[in-house]
């Protein structure tokens, strides 16, 4: 199947994407152990905030995972309705906005990054966690982001002039086939060892 | 610094309606709405700070509980915990009229107890229990509406994600709001059974009588297939009413519990667990980016005084509680048939939810019944995710079957909206009772 630019990256940010399911449930453990502490009568105290790190960087990788998987949502219904051509603009817009929110974020979030590492500010918690280690990684997922739909944004405003057949077909809203057929071939690996559909 | 009119915040309004109707991305709208209202009205100070606004609302412990309920719902269904329950549940609920649809609701209800998603949870009901009516002479729309209706269940039951979200950007106590979702939760499932009762004794062809029972001990013996699902979510109602967990302690304490469950269904594997990861990274980071912005759209409309001037206005039409809300059922009913559960509920709230706390109305309460809107959104045709997985499961006939199968399920719905507006303790007694007023 033909993957264009995002092809490429997709190993990366698959990696990435399962490193962070790791982190989840490495944080989930340490929250169990945190319960179990409490209740003995003695805490670890900062793990909830480790937790929010968790979070964002999580999201922040993942951001590029949903975007080579096709899996940013949007509203299809009326778009459908519309001739080919203009279909085909609105796909090359959407993926240029898109890329334009990914890099406005992954700038801010230098500038909040590089401003705490140059000044060191401590986080408002007792942990004091210095807020650049966060937002390194952080930072590392918006930029990953940034780069994915930049690449994507390109190649898509390029196909808008040469092909747009495969613009629709590569950067156009999953056709509502194609989010069943992802649907329910996830839920085809998840029984096939069971043998209960073919 | 300027702050805005109704009028204004009803133009952006409409513009994001638009714009997201035009088929960009739902994240990219609400953020480019706030980053273009912080400029226009603001100066670039505030663009610049949506920079911390953004780590902020995407570093949230509490929202952590997202991801790790959505994964507690990946691991179990790759665990093949479905068939065990589907059967131990159509075991009793067998000899009432209608027979096995009764089990598509009831099994939908257990499952979606421990997943976070009802697209999921309908998928995975369908697997199940489609080849088991392939063998029987029921209607097929009845069939199918009712695992259609079984999967919107899953939000309304606790713990489910969407309440999560909503307490988050409400600022909602998510403990409560789990109260307040409990019985309602039970009792819509009770009225899509008495719905089925009432359509099979009417016409009795919709549902052949069912075989008797197996004898009492091995229905007994049967329950085990309960006890996966069951014990999750006793770990994480009961850790957290006691008092010892929060949310999101209980979601993460659910991960490490369906280990050793996925170890006895003898499917728990690395490769498992990657899949596990990458499907709840996908959902969580879709979900996160439209957070983002809906959170950078917040923050901007709080420093226009958008909210206030919104309020002020719909103060100055006097309309009631009741009618605020009769609105917003049409509101949302009508969006519902266009919009997905999450930008129908996350694209609303910034304004909807100042004007429901200025007419009064409690935002416990008001926290379930959208949750039941997004429900019922799920299932209104055209657009709604489980209808067409479910037809995609079938694999056979039309998706027409599947719409009209979900009507009177849809129609129960609705009347369980009325009870919620008209006996609005349904939901409120329980969280009183448990943490006081």
């Amino acid at each position: 199947m033909e993957r264009g630019p995002l092809g490429l990256m997709t190993p990366v940010v698959r990696a990435a994407a399962i490193a962070s399911g790791w982190a989840l449930m490495a944080i989930s453990f340490a929250t169990v152990f945190e319960i179990v502490a409490r209740k003995l009568g003695y805490s670890l105290k900062s793990i909830d905030e480790l937790g929010g790190y968790v979070l964002a960087a999580t999201s922040a990788i993942g951001f590029s995972w949903a975007l080579v998987t096709r899996a940013h949502m949007r509203v299809t219904i009326v778009v459908n309705w519309l001739p080919r051509p203009a279909r085909r603009l609105l796909d090359a817009v959407a993926m240029l906005s898109l890329a334009a929110m990914a890099v406005f974020c992954a700038a801010r979030g230098y500038a909040e990054f590089s401003t705490n590492l140059m000044s060191g500010r401590p986080s408002n918690t007792p942990m004091q966690t210095p807020l650049w280690m966060p937002q390194a990684v952080w930072f590392a997922g918006l930029a990953l982001f940034a780069l994915c739909a930049a690449l994507a944004a390109i190649h898509a405003a390029w196909l808008l002039f040469v092909d747009g057949a495969r613009l629709e077909r590569l950067y156009g809203p999953q056709t509502l086939e194609e989010e069943v057929s992802a649907e329910v071939s996830d839920l085809d690996s998840r029984l096939a060892s069971k043998g209960e559909r073919p | 610094m300027m702050t805005a009119d109704a009028g204004t915040v009803a133009i952006g309004f409409l513009l994001m309606l638009a714009l997201m109707a035009a088929g960009l991305h739902i994240a990219t709208v609400m953020f480019a709405i706030g980053v273009i209202g912080a400029a226009m009205f603001l100066g670039m100070p505030a663009v610049n700070a949506l920079g911390v606004v953004y780590f902020e609302s995407m570093n949230d412990e509490l929202l952590l509980a997202l991801p790790l309920f959505i994964l507690v719902g990946e691991i179990l269904v790759r665990c093949g915990a479905t068939d065990d329950m589907y059967k131990a549940l159509s075991q009793w609920l067998n000899p009432l009229p209608g027979g096995l649809l009764h089990t598509n609701i009831a099994s939908s209800a257990v499952f979606s107890a421990v997943s976070g998603s009802s697209v999921a949870t309908a998928a995975t009901i369908a697997t199940v229990a489609l080849p088991t009516f392939k063998r029987r002479q029921y209607d097929q729309r009845m069939v199918l509406g009712s695992i259609a209706a079984g999967g919107s269940l899953g939000n309304l039951i606790p713990p489910g994600i969407a309440l999560i979200i909503y307490g988050v950007l409400t600022n909602t106590s998510v403990a409560r709001l789990y109260a307040a979702a409990t019985v309602p939760g039970i009792v819509l499932t009770a009225m899509f059974m008495i719905a089925i009762v009432a359509m099979a004794l009417y016409r009795p062809s919709i549902a052949p009588r069912e075989a008797a029972p197996p004898p009492l001990a091995q229905r007994i013996r049967d329950l085990s297939g309960l006890a996966a699902p069951l014990f999750i979510f006793a770990v994480i109602m009961g850790s957290i009413y006691a008092g010892w967990a929060t949310p999101t302690e209980a979601a993460a304490l659910a991960v490490v519990v369906s280990l050793p469950i996925a170890a006895l269904y003898r499917k728990l594997s690395i490769a498992m667990l990657h899949e596990a990861f990458l499907a709840t990274v996908k959902l969580t980071a879709l979900s996160m980016l439209i957070l983002a912005g809906a959170f950078a759209l917040n923050f901007v409309l709080g420093l226009l005084g958008a909210t206030r001037a919104l309020s002020s206005y719909v103060g100055g039409l006097q309309l009631s509680g009741i009618a605020l809300i009769y609105a917003l059922f049409v509101f949302y009913v009508i969006l519902g048939t266009f919009f997905e559960t999450l930008p129908m509920m996350v694209g609303t709230l910034p304004l909807v939810f100042p004007l429901t706390t200025a007419a009064g109305i409690d935002p416990v309460w008001f926290g379930v019944f959208l949750v039941l809107m997004c429900e019922i959104s799920l299932i209104s045709p055209p657009v709604g995710m489980t209808l067409y997985v479910i037809q995609a499961v079938r694999g056979e006939g039309s998706i027409g079957d599947v719409f009209r199968g979900t009507v009177p399920f849809f129609v129960t719905m609705l009347l369980m909206t009325l009870l919620l507006i008209h006996w609005q303790d349904m939901a409120l007694w329980l969280p009183r009772w448990v943490f006081g007023p």
